[in-house]
């Protein structure tokens, strides 16, 4: 199984190398690779998208449009409904593993909680899931055993969870 | 029948120089580990650091079963000594001497 990795890191690291001790195939610099955007106006420029919103409209958006790999829930519930425009247009549903592990203003738990509701609706959906870093500082940084581990824990079994940190690799 | 322990190592990188021979760093790793993972499951594990093989990486035995339990708790240690820190289990083996061969070959 070939595993795959999105950081949005400030600072500038070997990724290379880092994706071989880290037991990734590739790991995707956001900003280079892909383009992580708030909304939806620049879709129509060419590349892959990531829409990061905690606005249901714009993300039922985003999800109809041609550019976008997937979409970032941000804090928000997603409804069955959500998941289900998400399966038919066969786009990834991102959950982000930096705010679970390097918490910031919310509380870990609190964190965890969130993300295990999304992962659950995703899964009852049956929609494409990729748990991913997106670790703005290398503390943040997750190799892909540790990846795997917390796909369990949001309530993932084993295949599953080898999904969700490969479901990226047909898509970017 | 006589009870055999079994252990499986575990190679951890560091994002920073630490010193586990200093014994603040070293029980700061154990207390915020121990805080992750619950007393239960850390006294389970029979947690050691069993070997320092570079400023930034070093190897972790621990009860065969437990080591799942280690690598999610080291995901979620992020400071060490005050300081930012942040660890990667690199891979998990049954011996010591295969770490050390896939340290020396990758690093």
């Amino acid at each position: 199984m070939q595993f795959y990795d999105i950081v949005a890191l400030k600072e500038e690291i070997d990724l290379e190398g880092l994706a071989g001790r880290f037991g990734y195939r590739k790991i995707f610099l956001a900003g280079k690779d892909v383009e992580i955007v708030g909304d939806t106006m620049r879709l129509n420029d060419e590349g892959s998208f990531i829409v990061r919103s905690g606005d249901n409209e714009t993300l039922s958006k985003a999800v109809r449009s041609n550019g976008v790999v997937g979409v970032i829930v941000d804090d928000s519930k997603v409804s069955g409904k959500f998941i289900e425009e998400l399966r038919t247009h066969e786009k990834i549903l991102f959950v982000p593993a930096a705010p679970l592990v390097c918490p910031g203003q919310n509380s870990r738990m609190r964190n965890l909680h969130w993300a295990k509701g999304i992962v659950r609706t995703a899964l009852m959906g049956k929609a494409r899931i990729a748990l991913v870093t997106l670790a703005e500082e290398k503390e943040c940084l997750l190799s892909s055993r540790q990846l795997l581990e917390i796909a369990k824990l949001l309530g993932a079994t084993d295949k599953i969870a080898d999904g969700m940190l490969s479901s990226l690799g047909s898509s970017l | 029948m006589i009870f055999k322990r079994k252990l499986r190592y575990v190679l951890v990188e560091a994002s920073r120089e630490i010193n586990l021979s200093d014994k603040n760093e070293l029980d700061d790793l154990k207390a915020k580990l121990r805080g992750t993972m619950g007393e239960a499951a850390y006294f389970r594990s029979n947690l050691h650091v069993a070997a320092q093989l570079r400023e930034d990486v070093f190897i972790i035995s621990a009860n065969r079963g437990q080591e799942r339990e280690i690598v999610l708790a080291l995901s979620f240690v992020k400071a060490l000594g005050g300081k930012k820190a942040g660890f990667y289990t690199i891979k998990i083996s049954g011996t010591i001497r295969s770490l050390k061969e896939y340290f020396s070959r990758t690093y």
